[in-house]
C-alpha cells in the first residue's frame, strides 16, 4: 500500500482540479468496483466482491488537497495568489509550487533587506508572490492565468518508520479505501472518493445523497502535535499510537455507539483529544434522514504543508480498525 | 548545458566539512586542468599562460544552512543557522542532516494557537527538526552536525532554474563554463580558478586561498539581488538582464573599467551594480590579500536569496562566463 500511497501523494489535485487523482483512482479500481463519477467529479465505487452486507455502508476519503489559486499577475510578471484551504502563510513562503505543470517559487524577500521590525512580524499572504522565472506580465500569461489552481510541491521520502510527503491529507485515506476495495474478504460497501473537502465538503455531501448510506466511515489524516515542547494535553494525537478516533470536531458530534465500539475494539487506536478541525463527516452525518458516522484518522504532523509526516504503522492500524468497523456496521448490529 | 551543470551543483551540498558540491564542481574542472586542495575546503586549478603572472577567477562553493546544537530526549533537533536565514520561512521545509548517516528531516512547525498566537513569527528558538526516528535520532545525530536544505533544482520557463544554494552555485557554474570556453586557447597569463568556502560566515575561505595562490589580478563571481516586489528597483536587477558589473571604491577601477569596456566591445549583456564600500562578497578580502590584489566583481541576479528555492536565469550565467573569458583573453588588467 505504501507504493500506492506514494503514487497518490505525487499526483497534484488541488480542490476543484482533482482530475488527475480521479483518473488514477478509477484506473486502480476498474476490476474490483462498479464505478461512476458524480456531477461534481467525485468517484463512487461499489465493491464487486465480498460478503453481502445487511447495511449499506459508505467509506469516504477526499481526493483533493490544499493548494493555491492565482488571482492576478503584476506588470513585472509575478503572480498574486490566495490559498485554497487552510494554509499558514509561513508554510507557503519559499515553497516550490506547481500550477498546471508549470514550476514556480513563492518568493521571499532576501533577509539582507529585512529590518528588525519586519523580522519580528509573521509572514503575510499579502507580501507573497509567485516567481515563474519570467520577466513580464505577457511572458507569465503564456504560462498561467488568474483562476488557475496549483499545489505546493513536496517530495515523498521515508523518514525512519515515517513518511514525509505533501497531501497525506487525504491520500492516506484514499490509499486505504482503494486497498480495502481490492480485499475480497471484506463485506461489500460503497466508497466515495470525494472532491472539494478543503473548500466546504461539497463532494462528500453530494456523494452521500447518491449513496444513501445506513452508516459511514470517514478516513482522514488529522493534525498530530506530538512534537518538541508541546504539552501532552495539547498534542491532539500521537504518531505510532494507532488511528485517532473523533468524538467531536467543529462540524460533527459523532455517533457515540460507533466511537465507543472503536476505542473499545481492542485494536490499536487513540481518541482524538481535541475538538478541532472538521472533515467530510460534517456533511455525511447530516445527509438524508441522518447517517451514523465514525471518523478514523491517521495522525499527521505538519498537516497542510509540503512535508507532512505520518507513521507507517498507523496506516496499517487505521486500515485494520476501518475493516473491523466495516464488518460490524455491515452486519447491522452497531446501527440499531 | 549550463542548466544541467547548475542543477547538479544546486542539488549537491557544500557547507563546512561537507564537500559534495565542491567535488561535483571539481569533476567538471578536472577534465580541463589539474585541481589541488587548499586549506579548509578550498580547491583551485590553473590553466597555464605565456607569462608567469596569474589572473584569479573565484566563486564560493558553500551555501547557507544549519548546525546542530542539541537533540532532545524525544529526538527533535535544535539548530542554529550558518549564514543569514529568515527563520520565519522555515516551517515545513525539508532538510538533509549530514550525521553519522545522511538522513532526511523536516523543520517542524506547530499550529499558531500553540506557538503563542498568530502575531508571533517562527524563530530558530521555537523551531526544531523532525527526523521521524524519534528517540533513536540521538544515536545518529550529534552536536556539530551539518544540516542543509533538501530541495532539488528544476527548470522554470525557458531560461530560469530554481533550487537551493544557487547562491553561489550560479557563480561556480559560470567559472566552469569559463574554463570550458578557455580550454585549448592560448592564454597571455595563467588563469587560476578558485572554489572557496566559508563565504557565508564571513568571507574566510577566499582570504586564505588567495594568500596561497598569490594572484596578480582577480575577479570574484557571486550572485546579487534579482528584481522582486517589495524591494526597490535600484537595488535589484531583472533576471535575464545580463551580468552585473560591480562598482565600488573597494574594487579595482582598472579591472572594473576593463570589464565594462569588454562587455561593450563584445556586446555582452550587462548592468552596473554600484556599492559605496564593502560588496559583501569575497572580492572584499581578495583585494586586501598580501600586498594587495586588484579585484573586480561580477554578479548574477538571483531572486529569493538564502531561501530553499532561489531562482536565476542561465543567460546571465552565460553572459558572466563570456565576459570572464574575454577578460582573460585580453590579459585582464595586467597588460601595460
Amino acid at each position: 500500500m505504501l507504493k500506492l500511497l506514494e503514487q497518490l501523494c505525487n499526483i497534484n489535485g488541488p480542490s476543484g482540479a482533482e482530475d488527475k487523482v480521479r483518473e488514477f483512482v478509477v484506473k486502480q479500481l476498474e476490476d474490483c468496483a462498479e464505478l461512476s463519477v458524480t456531477p461534481l467529479g467525485s468517484v463512487i465505487a461499489k465493491k464487486k466482491r465480498g460478503p453481502k452486507p445487511q447495511k449499506n455502508i459508505m467509506l469516504d476519503a477526499h481526493i483533493d488537497e490544499v493548494g493555491l489559486i492565482i488571482t492576478s499577475i503584476t506588470e513585472d510578471g509575478f503572480a498574486r495568489f490566495d490559498c485554497v484551504g487552510g494554509i499558514e502563510p509561513a508554510i507557503m513562503a519559499a515553497a516550490k509550487v506547481d500550477v498546471n505543470g508549470i514550476c514556480g517559487v513563492v518568493m521571499s524577500k532576501p533577509v539582507h533587506f529585512m529590518s528588525k521590525d519586519e523580522l519580528s512580524k509573521p509572514v503575510l499572504l499579502a507580501d507573497l508572490y509567485i516567481d515563474f522565472g519570467t520577466q513580464s506580465k505577457e511572458e507569465t500569461l503564456k504560462l498561467v492565468k488568474p483562476g488557475d489552481t496549483g499545489i505546493f510541491c513536496g517530495e515523498f521520502a521515508r523518514l525512519g518508520n515515517c513518511i514525509r510527503a505533501k497531501a497525506l491529507d487525504d491520500r492516506v485515506g484514499t490509499a486505504i479505501i482503494i486497498d480495502m476495495l481490492k480485499d475480497d474478504s471484506l463485506p461489500v460497501f460503497t466508497a466515495s472518493f470525494s472532491v472539494q473537502e478543503e473548500v466546504g465538503q461539497g463532494g462528500a455531501k453530494t456523494s452521500a445523497f447518491i449513496i444513501e448510506p445506513d452508516g459511514a466511515i470517514v478516513l482522514e489524516g488529522t493534525t498530530a502535535c506530538d512534537v518538541a515542547d508541546i504539552a501532552e494535553d495539547k498534542q491532539v494525537c500521537v504518531l505510532g499510537c494507532g488511528p485517532a478516533v473523533s468524538f467531536m470536531d467543529r462540524f460533527t458530534l459523532y455517533d457515540n455507539k460507533l466511537f465507543d465500539f472503536a476505542v473499545n475494539s481492542g485494536l490499536k487506536c487513540q481518541p482524538k483529544t481535541a475538538v478541532a478541525g472538521g472533515n467530510d463527516s460534517g456533511v455525511i452525518h447530516t445527509s438524508g434522514k441522518g447517517v451514523p458516522t465514525v471518523s478514523i484518522s491517521v495522525p499527521c504532523r505538519y498537516i497542510h504543508s509540503p512535508s507532512s509526516v505520518c507513521d507507517v504503522n498507523d496506516i496499517a492500524d487505521t486500515r485494520a480498525l476501518a475493516a473491523k468497523m466495516l464488518e460490524e456496521m455491515a452486519c447491522g448490529e452497531l446501527l440499531k | 548545458m549550463i542548466k544541467d551543470i547548475l542543477a547538479e551543483l544546486s542539488s549537491a551540498c557544500g557547507l563546512a566539512h561537507i564537500t559534495e558540491a565542491r567535488d561535483a564542481a571539481c569533476g567538471y574542472l578536472e577534465k580541463i586542468m589539474e585541481i589541488k586542495q587548499l586549506y579548509g575546503n578550498c580547491a583551485a586549478g590553473v590553466l597555464k599562460g605565456e607569462s608567469d603572472k596569474t589572473i584569479m577567477l573565484e566563486a564560493h562553493c558553500d551555501e547557507v544552512g544549519f548546525i546542530v546544537k542539541c537533540v532532545d530526549s524525544k529526538g527533535f533537533i535544535r539548530v542554529d543557522s550558518i549564514g543569514r536565514v529568515d527563520a520565519r520561512l522555515l516551517p515545513s521545509k525539508p532538510v538533509t542532516i549530514h550525521a553519522k548517516q545522511k538522513i532526511k528531516g523536516v523543520f517542524g512547525s506547530i499550529p499558531p494557537h500553540l506557538k503563542g498566537g498568530e502575531d508571533k513569527p517562527f524563530d530558530l528558538d521555537s523551531l526544531f527538526i523532525d527526523t521521524g526516528l524519534g528517540a533513536k535520532t540521538k544515536e545518529i545525530v550529534s552536536a556539530g552536525d551539518i544540516v542543509t536544505f533538501d530541495s532539488s533544482a528544476q527548470a522554470m520557463g525557458e531560461n530560469a532554474v530554481c533550487g537551493k544554494s544557487l547562491d553561489n552555485r550560479a557563480g561556480v557554474a559560470a567559472l566552469i563554463r569559463t574554463a570550458q570556453l578557455l580550454e585549448n586557447k592560448s592564454l597571455p597569463y595563467n588563469v587560476c580558478f578558485l572554489l572557496s568556502w566559508n563565504e557565508e560566515v564571513g568571507l574566510r575561505g577566499a582570504k586564505t586561498a588567495a594568500h596561497e595562490l598569490k594572484p596578480d589580478c582577480a575577479v570574484a563571481v557571486d550572485v546579487s539581488f534579482g528584481n522582486m516586489p517589495g524591494v526597490s528597483a535600484d537595488k535589484t536587477r531583472k533576471l535575464g538582464s545580463g551580468t552585473m558589473i560591480g562598482i565600488s571604491p573597494l574594487l579595482s577601477k582598472k579591472v572594473t573599467d576593463k570589464l565594462f569596456e569588454l562587455a561593450d566591445a563584445f556586446e555582452i549583456k550587462h548592468t552596473e551594480e554600484v556599492m559605496a564600500g564593502a560588496t559583501g562578497t569575497d572580492a572584499d578580502v581578495i583585494t586586501g590579500t598580501g600586498a594587495g590584489v586588484p579585484c573586480g566583481l561580477l554578479s548574477i541576479p538571483l531572486r529569493s536569496m538564502h531561501s530553499c528555492y532561489e531562482t536565476v536565469d542561465v543567460r546571465d550565467i552565460e553572459a558572466t562566463a563570456q565576459l570572464l573569458c574575454q577578460f582573460v583573453l585580453s590579459g585582464g588588467a595586467l597588460d601595460a
